[in-house]
């Protein structure tokens, strides 16, 4: 039976795209994703008996290939140092904020913070439980052994340096796997399974300490509630009292309101919070959100504390994202404040602002395409997605929208119109990035599995003929650069055995003089090398651009459709055929 | 670990209920018939209670203070406030002595004959003070200030070169543990145990079980960031830790005795939240909880069999400890089914009544204690935040520039928000805890020069939601810590300000400068004279000050700059007129420079050999034998690893001292007048990093023409 082995490597130089080879060299798997590829693993996610392939990317999405179809995207929150099969359909990640998890196919089961940075993640079952743990190596050295269910630690060790790499093998040929730790300077331990029954004494001491910890965390269990329930009979007894510092309690039917509001000097949008009365006052607030915030949290607090109070937000990119909201609240001179805890989901286009219709010039490019939905459920996705509280403007038959986006400007229209039976839908802006995002949101909201479209979008083509154009020129500098490589490479042969015989012939007036004609020869060399490094780089960036295009423009089609114009990109490139390619992009379709 | 001890939580103490008075001080009478009286301090009352738990004496002291330490003998009390110590007899004043700084802790020691008690203060301006009636006997000057005391009655004076010496231990804020030797007429330092892991302040210390059975008391110390000691002293003199523990919260008190068996004697700590937490050898610490009515638990009648089983079955007290402790843990669980019930039975009528959450969440305002402590090795601020609940975030907010270090022991996961400066804020950060965590610490950098505050909020994890802030200020010569004595060797620039001031006033500018001052002059006096250093350069200060005149005296003229700018702001605030006469000397920065030198030049040094050190340990790989490297570069790739820790423990180190003496060559260019050449600096920073430039050279630079 032919073995055939394939392996899977994502290029950071080629970057983008995901590469599948067979053991014969050949390849055998080619796809693009959306962002420099930063962590791969193979994991059965469906259950079907056949392994996945998991993509991690640096724009913080999980993409499972099945094939070259992408079956399942999930967000996480940051850029991704690995990720690991554990067991079944779970998998764990490693992200480069200091997070690490575990997921059970598509649900999140748990993960955890450190402000440490991950190095390297595994799976092994280390307790001997028969289930694989997720095992993580830190940046401070710190290695732990996490259970796959809980994520409660089972193991701790620390190396003297960070750690480098976890690996497992049977590193001593004694039959057994071994879970191995590198450091970066060097150290490496090997850790072996416990096995219960080899150390009954380790176990029993283990057991020990168990107890003791537990008696600890009860108690401090029973402490807890009993600070809660001290609290409940204190306000009786208080009541009771009268309490002497009414100056610091607020009044009992308070309440704090929470929306967002476009703020479109500061181009931000604004977090806006009010309590319900004149007495109480907002001190300060804090909001916990992930990917909107330079680090995880912002605080604010106001000089002057006032009823209420503004939270300017910036989100980087267009992410929905749900806001952790402390507010605290307290009386005008308190010293004591009572914590108000507020939810409050951030639209994703939360950073564009409603504008009237021709306020702004029109994007020139567009992106169009059909679907057979009604009206009203377009309206509803514009409502949730933007933040917008009136219904959208224009006849119940038509939808017509226009944003500005605060982050740079770009203004953007959104446009339904019945044609035939289905929705023409066509949005308008010059981004095809902001297209593809509101293309695939879309898809997402109204549940498509297949979708193509029209891009038309002159300016994003006129420059991406250049960046083609690049990519030609580089090529050609870099075979005839070859060409003379090879020249001065052979030259340079020559004069060393020319330089060597003179040397057994003892002409040393010869020697020297081959001599340093090679060292001529050598500088020479080092400049071209420098040249062709100069254009390696300028062509893997085009080329890398190219990737870009190729990925944008799958992002404005669903399904198939977006699979289709990957491959027939991909032949077009191969067969060199430009306007293919061009066509492709706009129609999403093309000769193969 | 060479002493096994096994841990036992014991009781709780449930949150002081509203209306009453937290106790302060809680002691056994000294006297032969009341060694079986409790006495209790709260606000300035004195209560003593009898076994049965009757309360058979009440004393109102009249005092302002709080009562923070209260010992009895007989028909003598002494009580310890703030800065006030009284001795009373039968009721009626005997003695008072007003501190000049806050009494930290209090013990009275029997030095003159066994009923003669005379009261020994541990306090803050960093002396041990021994009084007899109102008068100071001596005071013993202290490393640091001493924040715990315990006279321990069985000397560790193993030579007995001292017998009528009576041995005091105390501990002090910077963690250190020292003996001190008492005598009517004096005291000697004994044996000292230095805190080089810079663990947490001494808060509890405690001697009083022979745990190793050495013929010495073990000497157990208790820490405010939770760790425990016991302690060994050795022939020589030295003390070994034997047994190390670290609990999740401070230590606020421990003592020691038969507590829950009568087979060995067993120390006890009470904890922050209010734990109580027992730790016995083996043989002791089983909790059999079989009460027989009127028995309160003690297991007293099991006491001889269990021994015996002790003997026969080496794995018996296993399996009882086994067993013991299961047994906790369901009566654990059990309580906290009950709790639960209750909560959900309070929820519903609270729920039923239309509660006030608010109400609620003000009526439980949990405690947190926190303290901000200068860390004079590292010239920064370390603030300790411990609550009595978990905590879920603390958020800081301070109107200057604090640089966030990361303390390691931290597991808060730091996340700063941008600088607000429309609000004044120049520092917002918040700390996210995960886990069930109590205590926290924030350690950051700041600059002299302003005055500034710090607060910090604190918001539980659990319900009910009240948040709690602190808040401290930081002085404008924040980084100065007050030590003893003056190095008059120094030259010195000289700032004097003399006008129509008061006493009271000029102190008030200086506490309003420098850490670590009584809030008033001390009783009695005019003027006073301190001394501080600077912990970040190791300049000095000397402040001498009356009505009229007030004299700084430092080595450094940017610390005389910094409190001119003060004086002058708080005098025009209180309309006083004030004349400053300024001496600023060229000798002083050289001296400054000279004392940074050998830091900076040991730093680059230090820099260069790690550089070097991994292109050398390729040579030695590739090479193997590298005897033809000159020596200097032998023992670099020898000491390679003491290179690299070192190089590791402060990478920042180099750039900050270069840093410090830029700032002093502008400070002092803008306090003699010279107008900076700012043009200057970039040569300057050159010259401070090249390894090969000299002292001289950069004296040169420094004063050469500007």
């Amino acid at each position: 039976m032919p073995c055939r082995v394939v392996l899977v490597t994502g290029l950071r130089a080629a970057v983008l795209t995901g590469k599948g080879y067979s053991s014969d060299g050949s390849e055998k798997f080619w796809t693009v994703t959306g962002d420099n590829v930063s962590a791969m693993a193979f994991c059965d996610v469906d259950q079907d008996g056949r392994n996945e392939l998991l993509v991690g990317s640096d724009d913080f999405d999980v993409r499972i290939f099945v094939g070259e179809d992408v079956i399942a995207e999930v967000p996480e929150a940051d850029q991704f140092v690995a990720l690991a099969a554990v067991v079944g359909p779970r998998f764990g990640y490693a992200l480069v904020n200091g997070t690490i998890g575990l997921y059970d196919r598509l649900e999140r089961v748990w993960r955890v913070k450190s402000k440490h940075s991950v190095c390297a993640i595994a799976s092994y079952d280390l307790d001997g439980d028969g289930l694989p743990e997720l095992i993580s190596g830190w940046s401070n050295g710190r290695m732990e052994v996490r259970r796959a269910d809980t994520g409660e630690v089972v193991y701790r060790d620390h190396l003297s340096c960070p750690v480098a790499a976890i690996l497992r093998a049977d590193y001593r040929n004694d039959g057994m796997e071994q879970v191995v730790v590198c450091g970066v300077e060097g150290e490496v331990r090997g850790y072996l399974p416990l096995d219960l029954e080899v150390a009954p004494g380790v176990a029993a001491e283990v057991d020990f300490s168990e107890q003791q910890a537990a008696v600890a965390e009860l108690a401090q269990r029973k402490q807890e509630l009993m600070y809660e329930l001290a609290s409940y009979s204190n306000m009786r007894q208080q009541a009771r009292d009268t309490p002497t510092d009414r100056g610091s309690l607020i009044p009992s039917d308070t309440r704090v309101d929470s929306y967002i509001a476009i703020n479109k000097e500061a181009a931000s949008c604004d977090l806006v919070l009010r309590t319900s009365n004149d007495s109480s006052v907002i001190r300060g607030v804090v909001v916990f959100g992930e990917q909107i915030f330079d680090e995880e949290s912002l605080f604010v607090y106001p000089k002057n504390p006032d009823t209420s109070l503004a939270v300017p937000l910036k989100p980087l990119k267009d992410v929905s994202v749900v806001l952790m909201i402390k507010v605290l609240v307290g009386g005008r001179t308190a010293t004591m404040f009572h914590v108000f805890e507020l939810e409050i989901e951030l639209p994703k286009f939360a950073l564009y602002a409603a504008v009237d219709k021709g306020a702004f010039p029109e994007p020139a490019s567009s992106v169009t395409f059909s679907v057979s939905e009604r009206i009203p459920r377009l309206c509803a996705w514009v409502e949730s997605r933007f933040n917008l509280k009136a219904t959208t403007a224009g006849r119940n038959d038509t939808l017509e929208a226009y944003f500005l986006c605060l982050r740079d400007k770009a203004p953007l229209g959104i446009k339904a119109v019945p044609v035939a039976g289905q929705v023409q839908v066509t949005l308008r802006t010059d981004s095809l990035d902001t297209a593809g995002e509101l293309v695939g949101d879309l898809a997402a909201y109204l549940g498509l599995t297949d979708l193509s479209s029209t891009a038309d979008f002159p300016a994003a083509m006129k420059a991406f003929g250049e960046v083609l154009n690049a990519v030609d020129e580089h090529n050609i500098t870099r075979l005839r650069m070859n060409a003379d490589m090879a020249d001065a490479s052979n030259a340079a042969k020559q004069l060393i055995i020319k330089a060597e015989d003179a040397r057994i012939l003892a002409d040393m007036k010869a020697m020297r003089k081959y001599y340093r004609q090679l060292a001529d020869l050598n500088r020479d060399l080092i400049v071209e090398h420098d040249k062709r490094a100069t254009n390696h780089v300028a062509l893997l960036e085009s080329l890398r651009e190219v990737n870009q295009m190729i990925q944008r423009a799958a992002r404005l089609r669903v399904g198939a459709s977006k699979a289709k114009v990957v491959t027939a990109c991909r032949a077009a490139i191969k067969n060199n055929n430009m306007a293919a390619l061009f066509r492709i992009i706009r129609e999403g379709d093309g000769p193969v | 670990m060479e002493l096994e001890l096994f841990r036992q939580d014991l009781i709780q103490t449930s949150t002081c209920s509203a209306g009453t008075l937290a106790v302060t001080s809680l002691v056994l009478g000294k006297g032969k018939s009341q060694r079986d009286k409790i006495f209790v301090a709260a606000g300035n009352q004195i209560k003593g209670v009898n076994k049965k738990g009757k309360e058979f004496f009440r004393f109102n002291t009249q005092l302002t203070e709080t009562i923070r330490r209260v010992d009895i003998f007989e028909k003598n009390i002494w009580s310890a406030g703030e800065y006030v110590h009284n001795h009373f007899i039968e009721g009626k004043d005997k003695a008072l002595y007003l501190c000049p700084d806050r009494i930290n802790a209090a013990e009275v020691v029997p030095l003159a004959g066994p009923t003669e008690l005379w009261p020994v203060l541990a306090c803050q301006d960093r002396y041990v003070r021994l009084l007899r009636g109102s008068e100071v006997c001596y005071e013993a000057p202290t490393p640091a200030a001493p924040v715990s005391l315990q006279y321990v009655v069985e000397s560790h004076d193993p030579q007995h070169r001292f017998p009528d010496a009576k041995e005091v231990l105390y501990g002090t804020d910077t963690g250190s543990l020292v003996q001190l030797l008492m005598e009517p007429n004096s005291a000697r330092q004994g044996f000292v145990l230095p805190n080089p892991k810079k663990l947490g302040a001494v808060s509890a210390v405690y001697s009083g079980i022979d745990f190793t059975k050495t013929g010495l008391n073990n000497i157990v110390i208790g820490r405010e960031d939770g760790s425990i000691e016991v302690l060994d002293l050795e022939e020589g003199g030295q003390l070994r830790t034997v047994f190390s523990t670290k609990l999740t919260e401070s230590i606020n008190a421990l003592d020691g005795g038969f507590l829950t068996g009568l087979l060995a004697q067993e120390f006890v700590l009470h904890t922050f939240s209010g734990k109580v937490i027992s730790f016995a050898p083996p043989g002791g610490g089983l909790l059999v909880s079989n009460p027989e009515p009127g028995r309160g638990g003690l297991g007293g009648a099991l006491g001889g069999q269990r021994k015996s089983h002790a003997v026969a079955l080496p794995g018996a007290e296993e399996e009882e400890r086994r067993a013991s402790y299961l047994k906790q843990i369901d009566r654990l669980r059990a309580d906290i089914s009950v709790l639960k019930q209750e909560i959900e039975a309070e929820r519903s009528r609270f729920a039923q009544r239309g509660g006030d959450t608010a109400l609620l969440a003000m009526s439980a305002p949990f405690t947190v204690q926190d303290k901000c402590k200068l860390e004079a090795d590292e010239a920064c601020y370390v603030l300790s935040i411990e609550s009595a609940v978990p905590i879920f975030t603390v958020a800081i907010q301070s109107n200057a520039q604090l640089q966030m270090l990361d303390v390691p022991s931290n597991v808060a996961i730091l996340s700063r928000s941008p600088p607000d400066e429309t609000n004044g804020n120049l520092t917002l950060a918040t700390y996210r805890c995960q886990d069930s965590t109590n205590r926290l610490a924030v350690k950051f950098k700041v600059r002299e020069g302003r005055a500034a505050s710090l607060s910090a909020f604190v918001l539980p994890a659990i319900s009910p939601k009240a948040c709690v802030c602190v808040r401290h200020t930081i002085r404008p010569l924040c980084l100065h810590q007050r030590i003893q004595q003056m190095d008059t060797s120094r030259p010195t620039n000289e700032l004097l300000i003399t006008g129509s001031f008061a006493s009271g006033d000029v102190h008030a500018w200086v506490t309003g400068l420098l850490p670590d001052l009584p809030p008033t002059l001390p009783p009695g006096q005019d003027g006073a004279s301190y001394v501080f250093q600077n912990t970040l350069l190791g300049t000095q200060l000397l402040c001498r000050y009356r009505g009229g005149e007030a004299r700084f005296v430092s080595d450094l003229v940017s610390t005389l700059g910094i409190i001119h700018e003060h004086i002058m702001r708080e005098a025009t605030n209180s309309k006083l007129r004030v004349n400053v006469s300024f001496n600023p000397s060229a000798q002083s920065l050289q001296h400054s420079v000279a004392l940074v030198w050998p830091q900076l030049e040991r730093q680059r040094a230090l820099k260069k050999t790690y550089m070097m050190l991994e292109g050398l340990q390729e040579l030695k790989m590739q090479d193997g034998d590298v005897s033809y490297l000159t020596e200097e570069y032998r023992t670099v790739l020898d000491r390679a690893d003491k290179i690299r820790q070192e190089y590791k423990e402060q990478p920042q180190h180099l750039d900050h001292l270069v840093a410090l003496i830029k700032d002093l060559y502008l400070d002092f260019c803008k306090l003699s007048g010279v107008s900076t050449p700012k043009q200057r600096l970039p040569a300057l920073e050159q010259l401070l990093h090249d390894t090969s430039s000299s002292l001289e050279q950069l004296m040169e630079f420094l004063l050469g023409q500007r």
